[in-house]
């Protein structure tokens, strides 16, 4: 047999149907475009290249994609367990309000103190949120996906109450006081959202490819993703596996609400995602739960949240065309995934000459 | 001609062929065997007549007309029933509702017309022979009691055409004998059968002519009359093998895993383990014979601690109950379980990761929880060369391995780099060819002379014959007799796997 390295050929096969994927959805979007009556190169000129050139634009893209890369890495987390973990939305608000409360609360305190406890506190709030529908599964066999759902609802709602009732700031908008100077993450250039959130983020996303291709942690979540049974029976602890896992990816969503709270606003306002956690499940299917791919799709996405504004304001094309394009680009990168799982996980096989002694 | 007529039938997977060019000719009002090994294609044979697999090449002819099979459906049209190995049926549905589904007879307001129906099944019943009770539930029926539904199912679809697809492979040598007789009515009654099996007993037994498969490819058909065990065995696998032999001779060291009272629960479709006892020593296998759902699974997952259990299970004096499954597997236990594909391997994993999970943490592959990718490589492929494994590439899937490769690829993980001195094997070689299972054979043999304690769990009669030192024997979740092996007899072990000795017995105690 003919040495080839197999693991190269999967990379370039998943970056293929990701790159094609995207422009089959430039496509049809661009048809979509044609049949209203616009010109889609312009369209796609002011979604995808405008943004870019200037320095203001391309600031603006980078603090888009920030929260996208902490949902994204977090729905990685657990979908490489074989969780759904569908509560991101949740443990990023948790995290953004016990950010936000920690951050304004505590004085006196040296600044890299202060960040340490509210990355902590935020990190353990969104652990422990994830921790109830993983205990739940490990223990009564309930299934994650209606836990973390129930979950969403519960946690948004709670900290809403808890927002307008107790850290309101009074006589403004529902949100919380600023947090004090000594909680805030370095902005790059105020008043844009981009802040050192987004150093944290890219170093998260390479840590866990490490975590996941080098260390024993990472083997057994591979194993255990794929083949719980196997893996169970070679002697891996999976219960404990399937609650570190979801309790991990909810301390890294809740990282993402941090970021908003201390580095893009600097406070915590009811409301404010436009559902970052949703967006990180599905950022996670397109990045094939690669967490490098994470981050290049988080940009991208990115990219297009802020080149449809633009769009938007240049041209006639409604915002909502932007969220078709991103749900056509999910819907090819699924119909691609299924086709190279039929495959054996290869694109282009080689036609196999039938031998006589085939065994 | 009567009956059908398969001609040049070709089926491929993946470049590979899993059948070859196909002539076969069964005659109307017989009974048909096909005899072949695990994988010879008996099974791709049996889904291209029931229309579940389209062949590449060939055409077939019922009656001297031409058929094309697209779907089931098709298949069912033509009168063609086939009564699986695995049954389909619902648990919680009675006899006559399993029966009728999917054809049921109905009044003029669309309700089912349940006189029509029982009218219908006792002809039926009747006419073939079929001793069931109708109202029973399907769930609380025995193994052979199910299989009849299924044959029941058949027959009320007017097939005239029936394939039973490895038929006794589930069932007690005495409920074996209830279908052959029940087989050879069907044909008194003008119908056609094929009879897929790998035991050449029972094909002797009922078989007018019997055709013989390997990897895909038509040995030869012979009639009844001109065959005999040995030739009908060269023919399946090419070459004289002896499948008998008697087991190493090893001095059993001192007594290693002390089980007493060993329980786990019922559960609706399984009465669970019923206070099992039994002893193992250093250098020692003991054999659990038993028919398949006699408890075998839930004695494998109770010793790894992956169900709920209570009693006792000592391994060199620790209480092994209580522990959690990998806290167990830390004890030096080695694991081939039943089936690799869903509990021994992760197929869509590479072949290297497969040969060293579980192992993961050994010290090994790294220091401090991370891995070193060299010293996996250099280590899966060590393992790789000493077992034999052929693979394209260590990167490739653990899908992409044939059967054999794969369990080498667990026997490679669990022998050659898992520190045990305890060896749990379930049907270790289940599926595999005469070539793979002899490796396995001699596999388990080595550990055997290192005086490792070997617990081999089988349904298959002759692997137990052939591996164990003691045979214990499971019936309804409970071990009724360990005999030695050299004192054992076949027939002494099927009337214990049939719990006919047991009541025997249970009988004389009441008595005295």
């Amino acid at each position: 047999m003919k040495k080839q390295n197999k693991n190269a050929i999967r990379t370039r096969d998943s970056i293929l149907i990701v790159a094609a994927s995207f422009l089959l959805a430039l496509l049809v979007g661009g048809l979509i475009l044609l049949l209203q009556g616009e010109n889609p190169l312009v369209a796609y000129r002011y979604l995808l290249i405008d943004p870019l050139v200037s320095k203001n634009g391309l600031l603006k893209v980078l603090g888009k994609a920030t929260p996208l890369i902490f949902t994204g890495l977090a729905a990685t987390l657990a979908f490489r367990c074989n969780v759904f973990n569908i509560g991101l939305e949740g443990q990023l608000y948790a995290g953004a309000l016990t950010a936000a409360v920690l951050g304004y609360t505590l004085q006196g305190l040296p600044a890299w103190l202060h960040l340490s406890i509210c990355f902590a506190g935020a990190m353990i709030t969104g652990a422990l949120c994830a921790l109830i529908p993983a205990w739940l599964k490990v223990k009564f066999g309930v299934h994650e996906v209606i836990t973390t759902i129930m979950m969403n609802y519960i946690i948004s709602n709670m900290i809403s109450m808890l927002v307008i009732n107790y850290f309101r700031n009074p006589g403004e908008t529902a949100r919380t006081p600023y947090v004090l100077d000594t909680a805030r993450l370095t902005q790059f250039k105020a008043p844009e959202q981009v802040n050192t959130g987004l150093i944290i983020g890219v170093v998260l996303c390479f840590a866990a490819y490490w975590v996941f291709s080098r260390t024993v942690f990472g083997f057994r979540v591979n194993s255990a993703g794929k083949n719980l049974v196997a893996a169970r029976y070679s002697g891996i602890n999976a219960d404990r596996l399937i609650i570190v896992t979801m309790m991990l990816s909810g301390a890294i969503a809740a990282l993402g609400g941090l970021e908003r709270s201390l580095g893009a606003f600097g406070y915590m306002e009811v409301n404010f995602s436009p559902g970052f956690g949703y967006d990180g499940l599905a950022i996670c299917i397109i990045a094939r739960m690669n967490p490098l791919g994470v981050l290049v799709v988080a940009l991208l996405m990115g990219l297009m949240s802020y080149g449809g504004l633009n769009l938007n304001i240049m041209t006639a094309v409604p915002i909502e065309w932007v969220r078709v394009l991103t749900g056509l680009i999910f819907a090819f990168v699924v119909i691609g995934n299924t086709l190279l799982e039929r495959r054996g996980g290869v694109l282009f096989r080689k036609k196999v000459l039938l031998k006589e002694d085939a065994v | 001609m009567q009956g059908i007529v398969m001609r040049g039938i070709s089926k491929e997977f993946d470049g590979k062929w899993a059948l070859r060019d196909i002539d076969l000719s069964v005659e109307k009002g017989t009974i048909h065997a096909i005899i072949g090994e695990n994988g010879a294609g008996k099974s791709t044979l049996m889904n291209i007549l029931s229309g579940a697999l389209i062949p590449n090449t060939g055409t077939i002819q019922l009656d001297g007309k031409p058929i094309t099979l697209r779907n089931p459906q098709d298949a069912s049209n033509c009168g063609i029933g086939i009564v699986y190995q695995h049954f389909m049926l619902i648990p919680m549905l009675k006899v006559w509702q399993n029966a009728i589904l999917g054809i049921e007879p109905v009044r003029k307001n669309r309700s089912i017309d349940k006189q029509a129906a029982m009218r219908m099944l006792k002809k039926a019943c009747d006419d073939y022979g079929i001793a069931l009770n109708l109202e029973q539930v399907v769930g609380t029926l025995t193994v052979g009691e199910q299989q009849r539904v299924e044959i029941l199912k058949v027959m009320i679809r007017n097939a005239s055409f029936i394939i039973f697809d490895e038929p006794t492979s589930v069932l007690t040598p005495q409920e074996i004998e209830t279908l052959l007789a029940n087989i050879k009515t069907l044909k008194q009654m003008g119908k056609t059968i094929l009879f897929i099996s790998h035991k050449l007993e029972e094909v002797l037994e009922i078989a007018d002519r019997i055709t013989v498969l390997r990897q895909g490819n038509l040995i030869g058909t012979l009639e009844r009359e001109e065959a005999d065990t040995e030739t009908l065995v060269s023919m399946m696998v090419g070459r004289e093998v002896n499948t008998g032999g008697l087991p190493m001779k090893v001095a059993p060291g001192d007594a290693l895993l002390t089980v007493t009272d060993l329980c786990t629960e019922r559960t609706r479709y399984s009465g669970g383990l019923d206070h099992v006892c039994f002893t193992l020593h250093e250098g020692e296998v003991l054999g659990v014979a038993g028919v398949d759902g006699n408890g075998q699974s839930e004695l494998v997952e109770a010793l790894l601690g992956l169900c709920k259990a209570t009693g006792s299970v000592k391994k060199s004096g620790d209480e092994m109950i209580g522990l959690s499954g990998a806290g167990i597997r830390a004890k030096g236990i080695a694991v081939i379980p039943p089936d690799r594909q869903a509990q021994g391997l992760v197929l869509g994993n590479p072949i290297l990761n497969n040969l060293i999970m579980g192992c993961e943490n050994s010290g090994r592959l790294g220091r401090h929880g991370s891995l070193r990718k060299k010293s996996m490589i250099r280590t899966s492929l060590d393992l790789a060369r000493e077992y034999d494994v052929r693979m394209p590439a260590l990167e490739a899937h653990a899908s992409e391995l044939s059967g054999g490769n794969q369990q080498k690829v667990i026997l490679a993980r669990e022998f050659g780099l898992r520190e045990s001195d305890l060896i749990i094997a379930m049907n270790p070689t289940r599926g595999l060819d005469i070539g793979a299972i002899e490796f396995v054979y001699e596999q388990i043999e080595k550990q055997k002379a290192q005086k490792k304690a070997i617990l081999l769990i089988s349904t298959e009669l002759s692997e137990i014959l052939r591996l164990s030192d003691r045979i214990a024997v499971l019936y309804k979740g409970r071990v009724i007799r360990i005999v030695d092996r050299e004192t054992a007899s076949v027939e002494q072990l099927g009337m214990l796997m049939a719990g006919v000795l047991a009541r025997e017995e249970n009988g004389d105690e009441k008595t005295e």
